[in-house]
């Protein structure tokens, strides 16, 4: 009885951890899980065979020179599957415990309090494994095969070397997993369930950007650290959790490939041969320690997670009471947007976006990614920035620069999108029945706290840094072109923008043609700029340029408005093409 | 804005002919349905009858298969948004934006509707206070119980004084004051001129609020009058008893006791 009652809570808590159809009326959960999915299996196999093509096209592939190359390889891996697999927690960050809904749902059933934590400890498990899985099971069968595919090796040992690959990246995720559940169940044990209540989005968030950060650094981190792990006395490798699982794969099974016999070679290959084969013998020294780490950290890890989770939810009980929201800044903020925003349906749209924006899990994740990606591209401009710089330059340099379009056009499309997607779908009658026909004001309403949050803001906040590596009247010059800069690109991606900010269904668009088009018109875009502004700064024209951009800025409004001039009419609930049609089956 | 004065002066809401079908299935049947400004229509119906179906097409929020609705003799579908701005809507069910407070979704709803900060600032804080609610006003509505956030949906219909209030069951979750104030505010509202349609499963309220009733019944009107002249037609002494007549094909003793037959078996 309480086993069947356990599998059927794991199931459902299985299907609500996966449910999307709070931004589309019409979304299918199982069309999404196949793309989410599909498109870690399909990463996953990419960077399988690119990392595996040194092995492929190597005429002389010795065992010495694999076994370190292998050794960089599951570094890559394992940290795949850990950060993949926190990132992932963390995007279900409030359905890791037994919610509100649950509690007043479930509390009154028949069912014993364990049983229901249970199944929602198993649905979670589940849930990281399948992403997990999607992730790792194209490295763990092709980049083995691939990487022994010219070695001499036995015919027994390949499934174990399958096999140690799979356990290794299965224990980093499960070491990603139950990190990030460790962390919220602390947090919740100690601040209890009020004060977590109130710092639980902007921990979140906090660390999707730092993991997703990690997650998209991760060629370059791996790279580093590779570099210098294998040093003597280097501490880089206890010091990061990905090498303990590796050091725990090596110990395993790295002699099957350190250990086959040399052929003969020429001399070159030889003495390189024999580097790798000293280096790989000094390695091993560390294995022992490394995967002892591994498991006790690990061990803790899930003893925590595990603990802690059943500490937290150990009595059903209802939610606590919220807390009023702080009246004087919102009616100081009020206030002053009153003054600026005349028009009430623009105000409106005003309060509504940063509303929505600051209080919605689902905008705000969003943003944590635009602003991750952001991160990321800004410290790639920064690296590319110094290779290029020339010795005897100032450090101002493109890179730097391209820091500020950078997160001001990754922000901004992250809020684009955001706007797209609906605050509360079954909400949206409000608004239809309210509106008065025109959406310019609400996409005028939305635009300014845009402005507001993703060009003001992060002009302001990069300020500091760059009059503390230049100067403040070039960080001056910079904060002024990065405003009209800014005003610029949130003019230009709302050119096309024809729906109710936040009331309208949402449906993804070509995500294959546009991604893509999108990206190359970042870069290209982001580093033009950072290349306009650094000619402007040097030759003292600063606010020409940024004269220039305001002119360019008000050509768009311009455009805009008579783009407009005319309010055309479009569907609250759009309806998606059928699966047929967009699968190109019909 | 159309036509028509605000407050009784016009022909008030006129469905003729509507048919809803979903995938070739009539949900609702040839409704016709007429609100006079100062009038109280009641909307009865067992759950499944089309009630909700119709309430939505007369928002507009629906489009019907057939048939026209219309507001001061004009086609809302013309202009819905000129008739919207003279609709109050209370939905049946009470989805808002959770994140926001009772007062943050007030002045949303108002600023759409263009309504003067200082007017609106002063009828959100009279309203909530009358509704007993403004001690929670800057809490958000996640936290509110359903009579609150009924009581929040009705304040939002109200805002703007509009000519013609569609209530879908407006008494769901609230407390029996909360249901005495809505019972006389409906009544203070069409002595005002307001046209109102007042859909309930409440027989109570229909009867001592509404001048006129209308029952629906596997989409189709199946009585179109006044209390008064419902009960005399059908020899009954309550509307309960006429709504059972019309509607309920089986004995809800018999029923009831059937229900708990199955409840009581045994494996």
């Amino acid at each position: 009885m309480a086993s069947e009652a356990r599998r059927l809570l794991t199931a459902h808590f299985l299907r609500r951890l996966v449910d999307d159809d709070l931004i589309s009326p019409n979304a299918d959960r199982h069309e999404s899980l196949a793309m989410i999915c599909g498109g870690l299996a399909s990463m996953g196999l990419f960077v399988s065979v690119l990392v595996s093509m040194k092995y492929l096209f190597n005429p002389y592939q010795t065992p010495g020179a694999t076994a370190i190359s292998a050794l960089f390889d599951h570094f890559l891996f394992v940290s795949a599957s850990m950060t993949a697999t926190a990132l992932v927690t963390l995007l279900a960050w409030d359905g890791l415990a037994v919610d509100a809904r649950d509690a007043s749902v479930l509390g009154a059933m028949p069912i014993r309090t364990h049983t229901i934590v249970g199944a929602k400890f198993g649905a979670l498990v589940r849930f990281a494994a399948m992403f997990a899985g999607a992730l790792n099971v194209a490295s763990c069968v092709i980049a083995p095969a691939l990487m022994v595919s010219k070695l001499p090796i036995r015919a027994w040992q390949l499934p174990v070397l399958i096999l140690a690959q799979a356990m290794t990246v299965a224990m980093a995720a499960a070491f990603g997993f139950f990190a990030v559940l460790a962390l919220r169940g602390l947090l919740h044990a100690v601040l209890g369930r009020a004060l977590f209540a109130r710092v639980s989005a902007v921990v979140q968030s906090a660390m999707l950007v730092a993991v997703a950060c990690a997650f998209l650094l991760l060629p370059v981190v791996v790279s580093r650290i590779n570099r210098v792990w294998l040093e003597p006395q280097s501490r880089a490798a206890l010091m990061a959790p990905p090498l303990w699982f590796v050091g725990l794969q090596e110990m395993a099974v790295g002699h099957i490939i350190a250990d086959l016999p040399r052929r003969p070679m020429p001399p070159r290959i030889r003495e390189a041969e024999a580097r790798a084969t000293r280096l790989y013998g000094g390695a091993r020294t560390l294995f022992p320690d490394l995967a002892l780490t591994a498991v006790v950290k690990l061990t803790a890890v899930t003893l925590s997670a595990i603990l802690l989770f059943a500490w937290n939810n150990r009595r059903m009980v209802p939610p606590p009471p919220a807390t009023a929201t702080a009246g004087w800044i919102r009616r100081g903020i009020g206030a002053a947007a009153r003054v600026v925003i005349r028009q009430p349906e623009t105000q409106a749209s005003f309060f509504f976006t940063l509303q929505t924006l600051l209080r919605s899990a689902q905008h705000r994740l969003t943003l944590a990614a635009s602003l991750a990606f952001g991160l990321t591209a800004s410290v790639f401009a920064i690296a590319v920035g110094s290779a290029t710089r020339a010795p005897d330059s100032v450090p101002m340099t493109a890179g730097v620069l391209a820091v500020q379009p950078v997160l001001l056009t990754a922000l901004l499309i992250g809020f684009r999108h955001a706007v797209r997607v609906p605050a509360e779908l079954a909400a949206n009658w409000a608004v239809q029945v309210a509106w008065a026909g025109d959406t310019r004001p609400h996409v005028a309403g939305a635009k300014a706290a845009g402005a507001l949050l993703f060009i003001a803001g992060p002009v302001l906040v990069l300020l500091p840094f760059y009059a503390l590596v230049f100067n403040l009247a070039d960080a001056l010059a910079i904060a002024l072109c990065g405003l009209a800069g800014g005003a610029v690109i949130l003019e230009t991606i709302f050119l096309s923008y024809r729906k109710m900010p936040f009331a309208c269904g949402y449906l993804p668009g070509d995500l294959k043609t546009m991604l893509p088009i999108a990206l190359a018109g970042f870069i290209f875009f982001t580093y033009q700029f950072a290349h306009i502004e650094l000619a402007a700064l040097k030759s003292g024209t600063a606010p020409t340029f940024a004269a220039a951009l305001a002119g360019t800025f008000l050509t768009l409004r311009a455009v805009d408005a008579f783009r407009r001039r005319t309010p055309r009419p479009f569907e609250f609930d759009e309806m998606p093409e059928p699966p047929t049609q967009r699968l190109g089956l019909s | 804005m159309m036509g028509g004065s605000r407050n009784g002066g016009g022909r008030g809401l006129e469905a003729r002919g509507l048919v809803k079908r979903y995938s070739s299935v009539a949900v609702v049947r040839e409704v016709d349905v007429v609100v006079r400004p100062g009038e109280v229509i009641g909307y009865l119906g067992p759950n499944g009858s089309g009630k909700t179906t119709t309430v939505r097409m007369l928002t507009g929020l629906t489009e019907p298969s057939d048939g026209t609705v219309l507001h001061d003799g004009r086609n809302i579908y013309n202009d819905l948004v000129a008739f919207r701005r003279r609709l109050g809507y209370v939905p049946e069910e009470a989805h808002v934006y959770p994140f926001l407070s009772g007062r943050e979704y007030l002045e949303l709803v108002g600023r759409l509707r263009e309504l003067p900060v200082a007017l609106l600032e002063k009828k959100i804080a009279s309203l909530l206070d009358l509704f007993g609610i403004l001690s929670a006003a800057d809490q958000p509505i996640s936290s509110y119980s359903k009579g609150m956030k009924q009581k929040v949906l009705i304040s939002a219909a109200l805002l703007h004084d509009p000519d013609l209030l569609i209530l879908d069951e407006p008494e769901s979750g609230l407390d029996v004051t909360a249901v005495l104030v809505l019972r006389s505010l409906i009544t203070e509202l069409a002595r005002r001129g307001k046209a109102i349609l007042y859909s309930s499963h409440i027989m109570e309220s229909v009867e001592r609020v509404c001048s006129r009733v209308m029952v629906l019944h596997r989409g189709a009107v199946v009585a179109d009058d006044s209390t008064a002249n419902l009960r005399a037609l059908m020899s009954r002494d309550s509307l309960e008893a006429v709504f059972a007549e019309l509607v309920v094909q089986d004995d809800p003793a018999r029923t009831a006791s059937d229900i708990a037959d199955v409840a009581a078996m045994r494996a």
